[in-house]
């Protein structure tokens, strides 16, 4: 086969370009340290890696969404938790002053106390979390309870019975308050009629007492409502963090560089590239002419 | 040979042929780097012989007379250059698709974390922070200004793919006035080869010339050609005539209204299209008028889903300012996609809450969440390609389809370079000049020359005894 003197420069220079392209693609891996630069590198693996990253947005959102939600319904339960304590209280008081053997400077001293108690649990009903009213429904701009101390002593509600709904797992949008018409009502007016009855020196009857008993025990199933929605909210956020390891795992392994392999390989590439090059200058140099006599 | 002079004529013409074919060894070495140099050869071939009849015998024999210069042989081969020619149109057309496609997989830049399939997660993402707290001015805030950076990627994008379409369309263009001007060139060198080979000389440069014009136009565009023998070349795109002999049909660009006022290329004389089927020109209208026109119709048509699913709801949704029926997104599509300027101004407007009365009364609540968790949660929800795709999902199918075709252009292309390397080796085996090859043949012209200067010195010798010495 008949080789001309452009064949053999054409054919150095061709690999020796071609080695340095392949040397450019190693650089630039270890450079970037991304193994997928564009779709085309791996269209597969960029499609996955799409997914892959869509996926760890949401779950990341989705621990955003949860720690919203955990921190509402603490509050809650941490009033609400207070709200049980003083409620026992008011209870003990009432038992007190409905024993028969209790004087009227006593049944009065009673009063101011559960009057006390009672202005007290409208303020934990007005408690706000973040300039919120955590009670108020939907409503959480404006200040849900009233009292007005009577005779008749009551409380209005301002606000409404809407849900505040959070998106805390895929497909699952939680109500995370506890609105005031819920259980409320019940403690507003046991101790309204208690303080009510005790100032006109009536001692508190029993139907009195059976709603005391009711109005802490809706406290209480509040409460263990809210205790069950935060159990729930834990048991989804260990596994988004799992979920986000994985991800963040499996992400790592389409896109990035696998330093170790493309080191090695960049180091073959460039002995292969010097011994081109040693062969092309080998090559091209001698011809017939170096030999003839001039 | 009869005459007493006979014999310096046969060392005479060994001299000319051996001085001829040195220049020609030395004109193959002077162009063993011109592009497209075909090695010349000297053609030799005995001078007609003289029959003398010998003292003796009766019987005519034939005495040689010298050498004589046939011709000088070209050595081409027009098998390879035919399969050249096709092997470039094909590479011409594929190096220019690849190159869109770079050029297209660069502006689209996925995946990333400024690219558009994550300034879409960060949207959704913002309108949930929104919902876990309607009356925060900074979540808010921080929705409007992500929903701009995504407008803002969406118009970039749709730009960029349209910037990329006015570059093929330029290159058509371009391409266009290239081939008429190697036409012309090569109308020209027809003339010129005409003339030499009337006046009797070979016109092996200038056919050299014209195959090295054949070449760039074979890049550009799908021609077939024929040569006469009179060595004049026709070349033809499809049925029509490009060049014939010495004159040429001229090719024309000119933007056609019912294909975005892109360059429609015809001939000029009767407007009839060309049919163009290879090289940099389909590719480029290829890619101009097909594989970029779909990304940006693919393009428009997620923006467009977003603004009618996101409008849609956000209508429903009251700002705290009390009204209803906003469009959260203005324009038609990623061209002109932009966030309501009105939204923009007070992010109060943003329409977190349910309209709780019937329009056209108004009635809402605060700290209702209802639509912002809504529209965060059309995130979730296929609204694109029928009903069986998200928004995601729809994108990474158009970044995936164009991974695809882009590594599908990338293998076509370096396969066909192989080839056209393949080629150019046979090629240049044929035709390419060998140093050594030419070295060789100079010493032995120049020893041929040695001796054919000693014929001469021989018969000067005899004739100077004949003349100068005999009968004195």
């Amino acid at each position: 086969m008949r080789i001309s003197f452009s064949t053999l420069m054409d054919t150095s220079t061709r690999n020796l370009q071609a080695g340095e392209q392949r040397l450019k693609l190693l650089q630039d891996q270890l450079a970037s340290g991304k193994r997928i630069r564009r779709p085309s590198d791996d269209p597969i693996g960029a499609s996955l890696a799409l997914t892959l990253r869509t996926r760890r947005a949401q779950l990341d959102q989705l621990d955003r969404n949860l720690g919203a939600a955990s921190d509402w319904l603490k509050a809650s339960d941490t009033q609400l938790s207070e709200m049980t304590s003083v409620l026992q209280r008011a209870k003990e008081l009432a038992v007190q002053g409905g024993t028969d053997t209790v004087g009227s400077t006593e049944r009065a001293r009673v009063a101011d106390e559960l009057e006390q108690i009672l202005r007290h649990t409208v303020q934990i009903g007005n408690a706000t979390m973040g300039g919120r009213y955590l009670f108020a429904g939907a409503k959480t701009d404006t200040q849900p309870f009233a009292l007005t101390i009577g005779p008749p002593t009551s409380v209005s509600y301002a606000g409404d019975s809407g849900d505040l709904k959070l998106h805390v797992d895929v497909g699952v949008d939680l109500p995370v308050n506890t609105a005031g018409s819920k259980g409320f009502p019940n403690v507003y007016s046991a101790l309204s009629g208690l303080v009510d009855d005790l100032r006109a020196g009536i001692a508190p009857s029993s139907s009195r007492m059976a709603a005391m008993n009711t109005a802490l025990d809706d406290t209480v199933a509040l409460q263990a409502e809210v205790g069950a929605k935060l159990s729930r909210l834990d048991s989804i956020s260990t596994r988004t963090d799992d979920d986000r390891l994985n991800i963040a795992s499996q992400l790592s392994e389409i896109e990035d560089t696998d330093v170790v392999d493309v080191t090695m390989r960049l180091k073959a590439q460039e002995n292969v590239y010097q011994a081109a090059i040693a062969v092309g200058a080998r090559v091209i140099q001698p011809s017939l002419l170096d030999f003839l006599k001039p | 040979m009869p005459g007493s002079f006979g014999g310096l004529e046969i060392g005479l013409r060994a001299l000319q042929a051996s001085r001829l074919a040195s220049e020609l060894a030395g004109h193959n070495i002077a162009n063993a780097n011109t592009d497209g140099f075909t090695r010349q050869q000297l053609s030799l071939v005995a001078t007609p012989p003289f029959s003398i009849v010998p003292f003796n015998n009766g019987v005519a024999t034939e005495i040689g007379s010298g050498v004589d210069i046939a011709g000088v042989r070209r050595y081409r081969d027009d098998f390879i250059d035919i399969r050249f020619r096709a092997a470039n149109q094909e590479m011409g057309r594929q190096q220019t698709m690849m190159d869109s496609m770079q050029r297209l997989e660069a502006v689209v830049n996925e995946p990333s974390d400024g690219a558009l399939s994550s300034l879409v997660d960060a949207f959704f993402g913002a309108w949930h922070d929104v919902a876990n707290d309607p009356s925060s001015l900074a979540a808010r805030s921080s929705l409007t200004s992500k929903a701009q950076v995504l407008t803002a990627r969406f118009n970039q994008l749709a730009q960029g793919i349209q910037a990329e379409q006015a570059n093929m369309d330029n290159l058509v263009t371009r391409r266009v006035a290239d081939i008429n001007s190697l036409a012309t060139q090569i109308a020209g060198l027809n003339q010129q080869i005409m003339n030499a080979t009337t006046s009797g000389a070979p016109a092996n440069d200038l056919t050299d010339k014209r195959d090295l014009l054949l070449d760039q136009l074979s890049k550009i565009v799908n021609i077939t050609y024929t040569v006469s023998a009179t060595n004049v070349a026709s070349v033809s795109i499809g049925v029509g005539v490009l060049v014939n002999g010495l004159t040429t049909n001229t090719i024309s660009s000119a933007a056609d209204p019912l294909n975005n006022n892109f360059q429609s290329v015809t001939w000029t004389a009767g407007g009839a299209p060309v049919a163009i089927s290879s090289g940099e020109l389909q590719g480029a209208i290829y890619q101009r008028d097909t594989a970029l026109a779909s990304r940006l119709t693919s393009l428009n048509a997620l923006a467009a889903g977003f603004i009618s699913s996101v409008n849609a709801v956000h209508a429903l949704g009251v700002g705290l300012d009390g009204v209803t029926g906003r469009d959260f997104f203005t324009g038609a599509d990623a061209t002109d996609i932009g966030v309501n300027p009105v939204i923009v101004a007070d992010a109060n407007r943003v329409g977190a809450a349910a309209n709780q009365a019937t329009l056209p009364a108004v009635q809402f609540t605060a700290g209702d969440n209802t639509i912002a968790l809504q529209i965060g949660n059309l995130a979730d929800s296929k609204t694109m390609a029928g009903g069986t795709a998200t928004f995601n999902t729809y994108w990474n199918t158009v970044v995936a389809q164009l991974g695809v075709e882009s590594r599908q252009a990338r293998n076509l292309q370096e396969g066909q370079q192989l080839v056209l390397i393949q080629l150019t080796d046979e090629r240049s085996q044929q035709s390419g000049v060998s140093i050594d090859e030419e070295a060789a043949n100079l010493v032995r012209f120049q020893r041929t020359y040695e001796a054919a200067a000693r014929i001469i010195s021989v018969m000067d010798g005899m004739l100077d005894k004949v003349i100068n010495e005999m009968g004195r």
